[in-house]
């Protein structure tokens, strides 16, 4: 069996590229419609001359300083858009079975929940590796005794799969 | 040129041209680097548009962009294509042919079977060369205990599913990986935990843990029978342990027999209720 590539996002290089390619077209029809203008095949007159004409004159103002930094910055967010590799949503421990970060998450919550103390649980997670899971243990139960069953549970049972880094915080009932 | 390739060198492309103007722009405020002049004249341009070809030209122009842009766009519609896999096994007498899209969903409608995944669908996508079946399921809601206590399982599951596609086309280069999504979320209340409150809950402080906001919570009537059958059961295992008490006394065979059937009776009584009790919880 060949090694599966891992799962990624939908690249946003494609939708830049979608709107290029539209931007072409546009520019496209920018110049033909020169032609049936010129020819008096169409009413109207030329664009390219307006736009032009528009230009003739201009100085260094504000405005072109900010449109400039405005280019920049854009040019930049496409440099970057092309370079990027695409960003990997799911993660595997043995190529066949990738798992997304809220699937481990769920699945860490699961066995916290079933652990012995605990009475509910809530999985967060701060970034795409890190859980926190928020135990609520009972009265009589010692918090720290109930985290670490929690870890160990999860640990045990988690074993062998590309877990991330968890976190238990424990809070006795009142 | 693959699709990918060609949007990655077109996007870099505007990006640095875009890039080159903004720098230009800014340069001509600050006037560092090159010595532009202060006010832009297009005068040359626009005799360049005055003159008889320009537009000419610019149709030409134009319509090649045109045509350019529209492969471009047709290149970013998905073709579904045939999805079908050609056997080394063809010969002169007929070309063998496999639909690898049937196969992805058959793999994913058995993996759906013996795993708690739900929204199982199988799909067929070609990456470098290579054909890959990927089978997509989220975890199951309620199916988060069984999942969590077979994790093993679920390896073992996608490791058969990549297995028996592989058995399906020994010739191909096929790969296989099994997505797991989270859980769908849903407002429908978990079925699979008990929360049974005090009677007297008034008497202690209330925590947001203990209210029964999520799931299923045991009915008195419920609870009273669950005791009363298992009130019952004692009963009967106490007086079957006197019955044989007594016959052995007396010397009674009919009357330990008979307090041994009791407490033979009673105790599979109490399995059947501990398994009724495994299943409410």
């Amino acid at each position: 069996m060949i090694a599966a590539p891992a799962p990624t996002a939908r690249r946003s290089v494609g939708t830049v590229a979608v709107v290029l390619a539209l931007g072409l077209v546009a520019l496209g029809v920018v110049g033909v419609r020169e032609l049936l203008v010129a020819r008096g095949w169409a009413a109207g007159s030329s664009w390219t001359l307006e736009a032009l004409r528009g230009l003739d004159g201009l100085t260094a103002t504000t405005g072109v300083t900010v449109a400039a930094g405005g280019a920049v910055l854009l040019g930049l967010v496409l440099v970057v858009i092309a370079v990027l590799p695409a960003r990997a949503t799911h993660r595997s421990a043995d190529g066949v079975l990738w798992f997304s970060a809220g699937a481990l998450s769920a699945l860490a919550a699961a066995v916290a929940d079933r652990t012995p103390g605990v009475l509910a649980v809530d999985a967060r997670r701060s970034g795409r590796r890190r859980i926190v899971l928020e135990v609520v243990s009972g009265a009589r139960q010692d918090p720290e005794a109930v985290a670490v069953a929690v870890r160990q549970a999860v640990d045990v049972r988690l074993a062998g799969l590309p877990a991330p880094a968890v976190r238990v915080r424990v809070k006795a009932v009142a | 040129m693959a699709p990918l390739r060609r949007d990655r060198a077109a996007v870099l492309v505007a990006g640095l041209l875009l890039l080159a103007l903004g720098l230009l722009g800014l340069d001509w405020r600050a006037d560092t680097v090159l010595d532009l002049r202060p006010t832009l004249s297009t005068a040359a341009g626009q005799d360049a548009v005055a003159t008889a070809w320009f537009p000419w030209v610019g149709a030409a122009v134009g319509l090649v962009l045109i045509v350019l842009g529209l492969l471009w766009l047709l290149a970013h519609v998905r073709r579904p294509g045939t999805g079908a896999i050609r056997l080394a096994a063809s010969d002169h007498t007929g070309r063998l042919e496999v639909d690898a899209r049937s196969l992805a969903r058959a793999a994913a409608a058995d993996l759906a079977a013996r795993t708690p995944l739900e929204d199982v669908r199988g799909s067929v996508a070609t990456h470098r060369g290579t054909t890959v079946v990927e089978l997509r399921g989220r975890l199951a809601h309620d199916a988060g205990a069984a999942a969590a206590t077979a994790t093993d399982d679920l390896a073992a599951a996608a490791a058969t599913a990549a297995a028996q596609l592989a058995a399906a086309l020994p010739d191909e280069a096929v790969a296989c990986r099994v997505v797991l999504d989270p859980p769908r979320r849903t407002k429908e209340p978990r079925r699979d935990r008990v929360r049974v409150r005090p009677a007297t809950s008034t008497t202690r402080p209330h925590h947001p843990s203990e209210q029964p906001l999520r799931g299923h919570r045991m009915e008195p009537k419920e609870r009273t029978m669950g005791l009363a059958d298992k009130a019952k059961n004692a009963a009967q295992d106490a007086l079957g342990k006197a019955k044989e008490v007594v016959g052995d006394l007396t010397d009674d065979k009919e009357l330990q027999a008979e307090g041994k059937a009791d407490q033979a009776e009673s105790s599979v009584k109490k399995v059947g209720e501990n398994i009724k009790d495994t299943f409410t919880k």
